[in-house]
């Protein structure tokens, strides 16, 4: 086999899995509320900031080894970034509860427009970046050319492959997961039997900030830089991941997310790097044409 | 099926994931008749209603409408999947890729068949004049050049549509309330104008769901004087589901009565009211003790 | 209502609201605003935080004591109840926009004569977002359809001027139609597949499609001339050209016609042109309003399942919104080109979007008027605090946020006429 493509598919695969972490967020708002939450790519874009500044201190109160600082980094970026996640339900979602269709996405749009001036303004314009934190990498002879497997890129499929079991987990087996999936089953039965489905829509709302910040610390430890727009992109691409493995299902939004990242990287590398986000785009429009709900989705029947 | 037949429905079934919701339903409205369908909840009166007006596309089974001198497959008119067969004809690949494209519940409208809804579905930011003009619109002059320009037959259009909303209103007895935005009207009010607005897309047939859930009893009277005048005197079938007994066994020609997604039994008034199934049925007999 | 008693003023719990907010402004700005990353390390700006956390607890202060008086009670209820403010209009209604538009066509017209350069650059900006505004306005505002890439058939009526005088040597009044057709086209091919879904996958894909339109511009060097972007020619009248000399030994416009060479002229040609433009857009969208299309956008727009019930094709109708509004878009590109004389992708970004959406939002679903006044506001304001120029995208964030909460239909109140009852005829 070709050591280009198999080095693309691993590629493909990190970058996939944490396509699948954001992609949580899209899918179960949009299961439980009906609604795209098209701030989510950009609060994915705060836990990149959130997670660099978090490496900076710790690394200026001398703290070097490395699971010190990675978890020092992630309970602060997840814990931040949960509370970015409910405010943002609060203030810009909560209030639209009754409202028409439009307004909370509308809403919405004004919320990512906000972090994303909000990131500038405080940050500068200007790429940021974090220090290479694991070095080292496996080196595979494959055929005529070899493989590399950086410990980075392990670390990074370990930490998503734990965070997305750990989720569903709690959506199957703990009492939260139970009130979650009432209330997206129906929301007006669930408050009768007494769950509050207004609590139950917020921690929602943070559990998908959580993934984002899991994801936000996994893909700066990957790349290295990012800036205030980085969310944009990663975020239409997780939607798009979402929509492509059924919109509302958690496997989907998975399977959805590896699928995306192992088909951009081998479009990327094998075919044209230039046009790899048009490729996704073009992706997302192909799929909501001819499979609309997605691989694991269910057809929505309309409701007269 | 005999011109006297309006409507007919074979064999009709419907699945939901794994769900059998219908599982054989056969029935035949005759032309000007009042037809209603009946059953406990959950019985699946909905679901053959939203088949036979093409919101929901049936599993299996044939529903023919027979309006305005053409038969209807309305089935077909939903957009069907491709068949292998089709890729031999490219007669038929056509006009299932025509409907697949532009087909949809719209057409089963325009084939002559209208319908209100159990939860109303107005147009309530509209004035009421406006939900009625809206449902003319295929009766109305569609040119965009002649709207812009207002030509001479444009508002010759737009005049006759305004007559034919108010002659409706002026049998549902509304005509007061023509600029009020929908909405703002009380409940019985809004299930008036509801059938207003279906019998100004001038059909046949009109499918009434549930239309007197939440009247009070002179209220159902009236709606159902409207309903007798609207066969009588508008040379209409009417097929409606309804709950409440007294108002079905006074006003129906014909009864279909659903349990569990079969047709349990069906008859004029006086045979439905004595038959043992369909008290079963109703009072939650075993099975057992029917047998 | 019994307001006055329910009106004592609990301080204690406005207190906790204060702490309660403060708390968390300090978690969510304390770090992103208090640790300006360097590099790999960081600068600390502690006042910052300090100001806005204050800020925030006095604002969360008064908002709670001020929910806590008969007032704000009411305005809190007026949220619940939802009331849409939607109101018919009686049927001699005279509307005083029959003084206002005369009024506004004579200031249109003197305008010219007053104005220097930089005020009609001003106001030509100005009048090309109240063409996008309303074009978005046909989507948003009257079919309920969100349309996130609007930008994207702005950019083809742009580029369409740019590349078809590259590579065809057409010029402003050719495009001008065709960029309408092609704009038309691209939104045609688009919404045809995507507006039979669920609505919010519209948004997303357009979101898309913008995305995709300026990728493309971006790195298509060879053709398009990616960021550096393209000439633009100007335009010309009955073939006369405003430059100081014309190309190939015509003859330009001042020569022509004996007046001395000014510059301005191309501009002042621009804005009349785009003005009677608008003009006409304006018109046609009050017609549309009226019209059956225009009754049936609005109707999906309230009940999707009951105009199938009654016979509209719910996907052709969104299309012709969809693909009017593009058109419209097709055409300010083509201005936007021309009075720019350049144009390259960084124009068509999604903030650009967003703008148009913005103005569409303050302006009102479906209000022209609105729409109109908006369009000025949010393109002249700007312009007059540049200081304020990097807190734009951030105050159109916040006024999409509250205008969603507060007025979702927009600030001015939508009125819809009513009609002299008469007999009825049967059919």
């Amino acid at each position: 086999m070709d050591g280009i493509f198999l080095q693309q598919l691993i590629n493909g695969l990190t970058l996939g899995s944490v396509y699948g972490l954001i992609a949580i967020g899209y899918t179960m708002v949009y299961g439980i509320i009906g609604m795209i939450n098209f701030a989510h790519g950009e609060v994915y874009m705060i836990s990149a900031y959130l997670a660099a500044i978090s490496l900076a201190l710790l690394a200026y109160f001398g703290i070097e080894s490395f699971p010190l600082l990675m978890l020092g980094t992630l309970i602060f970026t997840v814990v931040v970034t949960g509370v970015y996640g409910w405010t943002i339900e609060r203030i810009a979602y909560k209030p639209l509860r009754n409202s028409t269709r439009l307004a909370p996405l509308i809403s919405a749009i004004g919320i990512s427009l906000i972090l994303q001036n909000y990131a500038q303004i405080s940050q500068g314009a200007r790429q940021q970046g974090v220090p290479t934190l694991l070095e080292g990498a496996w080196r595979l002879e494959v055929g005529t050319g070899f493989v590399q497997l950086t410990y980075t890129k392990i670390f990074i499929l370990v930490a998503a492959f734990v965070g997305m079991a750990a989720l569903t987990y709690i959506i199957k087996f703990t009492k939260l997961g139970r009130m979650c999936r009432a209330t997206q089953q129906d929301r007006k039965m669930a408050s009768i039997l007494g769950i509050n489905t207004d609590r139950v829509i917020s921690y929602v709302f943070v559990i998908g900030a959580v993934m984002a910040a899991l994801a936000g610390v996994l893909i700066t430890m990957n790349y290295g830089t990012f800036d205030f727009y980085a969310g944009f992109i990663i975020g239409i691409k997780a939607f798009t991941a979402a929509v492509l493995g059924g919109i509302g299902s958690l496997p989907g939004a998975m399977l959805g997310g590896i699928i995306l990242g192992i088909s951009e990287s081998l479009f990327s590398g094998l075919i044209n790097s230039d046009y790899k986000d048009v490729f996704s785009f073009s992706l997302l429009v192909l799929i909501l044409i001819f499979r609309p709900q997605g691989l694991l989705g269910r057809p929505l029947v309309a409701k007269v | 099926m005999s011109d006297e037949v309006i409507l007919s429905v074979d064999n009709l079934m419907m699945q939901f994931g794994g769900i059998k919701a219908l599982s054989d339903v056969s029935l035949k409205v005759r032309r000007n008749a009042i037809f209603a369908l009946i059953g406990p909840n959950g019985a699946g009166k909905t679901t053959v209603f939203n088949c036979l007006t093409g919101f929901y596309k049936a599993s299996g089974g044939k529903i023919e409408l027979n309006l305005r001198g053409t038969r209807t497959n309305v089935i077909q008119l939903l957009g069907e999947r491709f068949q292998a067969a089709d890729f031999v004809s490219p007669r038929s690949f056509a006009s299932r890729l025509y409907y697949k494209m532009f087909g949809g519940t719209h057409l089963v409208n325009r084939a002559g068949l209208a319908r209100t809804f159990q939860n109303i579905r107005l147009f309530k930011e509209m004035s009421v004049v406006e939900n009625l003009l809206v449902a003319q619109h295929m009766w109305v002059n569609r040119n965009l050049l002649a709207g812009v320009l207002n030509t001479k037959a444009y508002r010759q259009a737009e005049s006759d549509a305004l007559d034919h909303a108010f002659y409706w209103l002026e049998v549902v007895d509304l005509v007061d309330c023509a600029n009020r935005l929908a909405g703002e009207l009380s409940y019985g009010q809004q299930r008036r104008l509801e059938i207003a607005r279906a019998m100004c897309t001038r059909p046949q047939i009109i499918c009434l769901d549930e239309p007197a859930a939440g009247l009070n009893p002179q209220e159902t009277e009236a709606l159902s004087r409207m309903i007798r005048v609207l066969r009588d005197e508008h040379d209409l079938t009417v097929v409606l589901i309804e709950h409440d007994m007294g108002m079905v066994m006074s006003i129906s020609d014909h009864i279909v009565v659903l349990d569990h997604g079969n047709v349990i039994a069906e008859g004029a008034p006086q045979e439905i009211r004595n038959n043992p199934t369909v008290i079963a049925a109703y009072l939650g007999a075993d099975e057992e003790e029917l047998a | 209502m019994s307001a006055a008693k329910n009106a004592s003023i609990d301080i204690k719990r406005s207190l906790v609201d204060m702490v309660l907010a403060g708390l968390i402004s300090l978690i969510v700005f304390g770090p992103i605003v208090g640790v300006v990353l360097d590099g790999y390390s960081f600068n600390m700006q502690p006042a910052r935080v300090a100001w806005l956390v204050a800020g925030v607890m006095l604002g969360r202060f008064v908002l709670s004591l001020f929910l806590q008086t008969s007032k704000g009670q009411a305005i809190l209820q007026g949220f619940e109840s939802s009331g849409s403010g939607v109101h018919v209009l009686a049927p001699d209604y005279k509307s005083r926009l029959r003084w206002i538009i005369p009024a506004l066509i004579v200031i249109a017209i003197v305008f010219p004569f007053f104005a220097n350069k930089y005020l009609l650059t001003v106001v030509i900006l100005g009048l090309i977002y109240v063409l996008l505004g309303l074009g978005l306005n046909i989507v948003v505002g009257l079919a309920g359809l969100l349309d996130l890439g609007y930008v994207a058939f702005y950019a083809i009526g742009a580029y369409g001027l740019a590349l078809g005088y590259q590579y065809l040597g057409l010029g402003f009044w050719t495009v001008l139609p065709l960029a309408a057709i092609a704009a038309a086209l691209a939104g045609c091919i688009l919404g045809f597949p995507v507006l039979r879904m669920h609505g919010d996958y519209l948004a997303i894909v357009t979101l898309g499609f913008g995305e995709i339109i300026r990728l493309v511009l971006n790195n298509w060097l060879s053709f398009t001339g990616g960021p550096n972007g393209m000439p633009v020619p100007s335009p010309t009248f009955m073939g006369l050209e405003f430059g100081r000399r014309a190309k190939d030994g015509g003859v330009p416009f001042h020569e022509f016609f004996g007046i001395d060479y000014n510059p301005n002229v191309k501009f002042l040609f621009i804005y009349i042109v785009l003005f009677l433009v608008v003009l006409a857009v304006l018109y046609i969208k009050h017609r549309l309003t009226r019209m059956p299309v225009g009754r049936a956008w609005e109707a999906l727009r309230e009940d999707e399942i009951a105009c199938r019930s009654m016979g509209l094709n719910h996907v052709l109708v969104k299309l012709s919104a969809f693909t009017l509004g593009a058109s419209t878009a097709g055409l300010a590109g083509v201005f936007f080109a021309s009075y720019q004389g350049f144009v390259n992708p960084s124009s068509f970004t999604f903030f650009e979007s967003a703008l148009i959406l913005a103005i569409v939002v303050l302006g009102g679903m479906g209000s022209t008027v609105g729409v109109v006044i908006a369009a000025f506001v949010l393109t002249v304001a700007p312009e007059l605090l540049r200081s304020f120029s990097e807190y734009r995208v951030l105050l159109f964030g916040v006024l999409m946020v509250l205008m969603m909460i507060w007025r979702p239909r927009g600030l001015i109140r939508i009125s819809r006429t009513g009609v002299v009852p008469r007999k009825g005829v049967a059919p």
